[in-house]
């Protein structure tokens, strides 16, 4: 099972180091561990994430591709669908059996089908497109919401300072 | 480690980067892998048998579309089992082949002339989809083999050597076909990088058309005539398997066996399991022997009713009843895949060991964290040694492998492995070469030269 899973994991690590999408960068962060991988996003522009590079750590369970991995941003970005403790939410992370919201159309949901690169373009997609209706941190949510301004202020301010500014 | 894995973005540097979606389609989108015992679902999508049962089991859907599925209505495929074990064969060969006609043509030697363009038929199957108009007419008297892809290397050699008039080899070839207005000519041409292929009835050497065109229809006439012994020999050109074979077929012929004869040797094995894949497909038949496993409610059933269940299979009712089933689903996928999808079924005993190494990869990976199996190792060590590399070599190939307490328990044999190694090294060069690093505490951390000590000790291992 965990067979399945390396394998599958090496493959689209190949994958991604022949072709990866713009803006992503991701491997094993461990050369013993291939379960666990590190991955570096690019904000994307036209956004207040614009010119921010985020860490990202990914978590595969031993049985992927039947369950999802989990993606944590370490650290954690201020965003709509991201929890206070760095873990993404969005619906391509969650297996279709369980829907914790209950909005999740099943067919966005995870699938062996699915890749590495799909949730990573994904979550460039969410960076640049917070979806409140299933929000994970509720001020981050209340913030962008009421206050786009501040938000921005706030997001770019973390930005810099992640760039050393 | 990267050699090993194959993927579709190989095809993306050579000349038919479009052939990457051919190996595309005859992977699996669970494992990525090359389809292994294909089955097909009713919404048409097509998976591992093995992959799809698992996936089923946690979530009872399509992987792909999403619409609902059971594991009873999966049905397995023979055709693409048949297609993707022989793609599996030549395709490394295909790679090679492909890339270098890639360096090739990049190189700029005039005496690589005409045969280059057309070497393998891989290279004609170059995809342009610029048609001039004159083409039309060549397909035409060409068509009696391969339309496409004589039409293809034709309308590519045209158009590259327009596009590239300096390049000789191609203004070469272009000759004959701006002034082509006879069949001959092209077939002059497009016949020089064919090869000669045996006749199937008279055994003689002919080249692919006209074998097709003539000589097989002769010959046939002039055998049911004279009524003379057949001697059955598969004809085949490697890039037209199923026409060769249709040919053949169609002359009335048993199933062939196989034999093929091309100039270039190093193709004949590779073309001879082709066609054997060929048989496998035409006598497939699904394994009556062996029933489905039905699905069990086991969550409903006692222990003691589980426990039967288990035994009656001949399989181990240690555990927790949680185990049991763990272990019964997982079996009846194994056996289910096995004999219900697969072509060539291996035996329950195979089924077994493959049950128990799932097991022991879950086992481990359940304990992996508790670094008190690794204690309970070391203590146990001098006592029960064997049990012990009998524990460690079950995760020989995963990642939960052992590999400190594996040097530790076979030091001794390192050691002599490594004295031995030096002594055969030392007269061997009888030079001042640097002699690898000896004490052994550093060769027991060593990971790659224990690795390569492994190897040598596979022999050995035995003897405890």
């Amino acid at each position: 099972m965990s067979k399945t899973a390396q394998k599958r994991l090496l493959k689209e690590l190949q994958q991604l180091i022949r072709d990866s999408p713009p803006g992503i960068v991701a491997g094993p962060k461990t050369e013993d561990n291939i379960f666990v991988w590190d991955c570096l996003i690019q904000g994307p522009p036209d956004t207040p994430y614009e010119g921010g590079v985020f860490n990202a750590e990914l978590h595969f369970p031993k049985d992927y591709p039947l369950s999802p991995p989990k993606l944590i941003f370490t650290p954690s970005i201020l965003h709509p669908n991201i929890y206070p403790n760095g873990e993404v939410c969005i619906s391509i992370l969650h297996s279709p059996g369980n829907d914790p919201h209950m909005y999740e159309l099943a067919e966005e949901r995870w699938s062996p089908v699915q890749s590495v690169e799909k949730i990573l373009l994904s979550v460039m997609s969410m960076l640049s497109e917070p979806n409140i209706e299933s929000g994970a941190n509720i001020d981050a949510c209340i913030l962008w919401r009421d206050n786009r301004p501040e938000f921005e202020r706030q997001v770019k301010m973390t930005t810099l300072k992640s760039l050393g500014f | 480690m990267k050699n090993q894995i194959s993927d579709a973005s190989d095809f993306t540097h050579t000349r038919i980067p479009k052939l990457s979606q051919l190996d595309t389609l005859l992977r699996c989108h669970i494992c990525k892998d090359f389809l292994k015992v294909p089955v097909l679902t009713p919404c048409g999508h097509t998976f591992c048998s093995l992959c799809i049962r698992e996936y089923i089991s946690v979530q009872a859907k399509c992987p792909l579309c999403l619409t609902e599925l059971r594991e009873s209505m999966l049905r397995s495929e023979f055709l693409v089992s048949e297609i993707v074990d022989s793609y599996k064969v030549i395709r490394d060969k295909l790679l090679d082949i492909l890339r270098q006609s890639e360096e090739k043509t990049t190189d700029p030697d005039p005496d690589s002339s005409i045969i280059e363009v057309g070497s393998g038929p891989e290279d004609s199957l170059i995809e342009n989809d610029n048609q001039n108009d004159d083409t039309c007419d060549d397909i035409q008297i060409l068509q009696s083999n391969k339309p496409t892809s004589l039409k293809r290397t034709y309308t590519d050699i045209a158009s590259s050597s327009l596009r590239t008039l300096p390049r000789s080899k191609y203004f070469k070839a272009n000759i004959p076909v701006k002034r082509s207005s006879t069949a001959s000519r092209i077939d002059s041409m497009l016949k020089k990088p064919v090869e000669l292929v045996p006749c199937p009835i008279c055994e003689k050497y002919f080249p692919v058309k006209e074998l097709e065109r003539t000589h097989l229809d002769e010959c046939l006439t002039l055998q049911s005539l004279g009524n003379k012994p057949i001697s059955l020999k598969q004809t085949s050109h490697k890039d037209e398997p199923v026409l060769n074979r249709s040919t053949v077929m169609s002359s009335k012929k048993s199933i062939p066996t196989g034999g093929l004869r091309t100039t270039k040797s190093r193709e004949e094995g590779e073309v001879e399991e082709e066609i054997s894949y060929v048989d496998k497909y035409i006598n497939s038949t699904t394994d009556t022997e062996h029933q489905r496993l039905p699905k069990l409610d086991l969550p409903s059933m006692t222990i003691t009713q589980v426990k039967q269940k288990l035994s009656n299979l001949g399989l181990s009712t240690a555990g927790t009843k949680q185990n049991m089933m763990a272990r019964y689903n997982y079996y009846e996928i194994l056996w289910n895949s096995n004999f219900c999808d697969s072509l060539n079924p291996v035996d329950v005993s195979e089924l077994k060991r493959q049950l128990l190494s799932w097991e022991t990869s879950r086992k481990v990976h359940n304990i992996a964290n508790s670094s008190t199996s690794i204690g309970n190792l070391m203590v146990s060590r001098s006592a029960n040694r064997h049990h012990d590399y009998k524990k460690l070599l079950d995760n020989f190939k995963t990642d939960k492998f052992n590999r400190k307490e594996w040097c530790l328990l076979f030091r001794k044999q390192f050691r002599r492995l490594i004295k031995d190694a030096k002594k055969g090294q030392i007269s061997r060069l009888s030079k001042n070469e640097p002699i690898q690093e000896s004490p052994k505490d550093e060769q027991l951390t060593d990971p790659d030269l224990s690795n390569d000590l492994f190897e040598k000790l596979d022999d050995q291992v035995h003897i405890p």
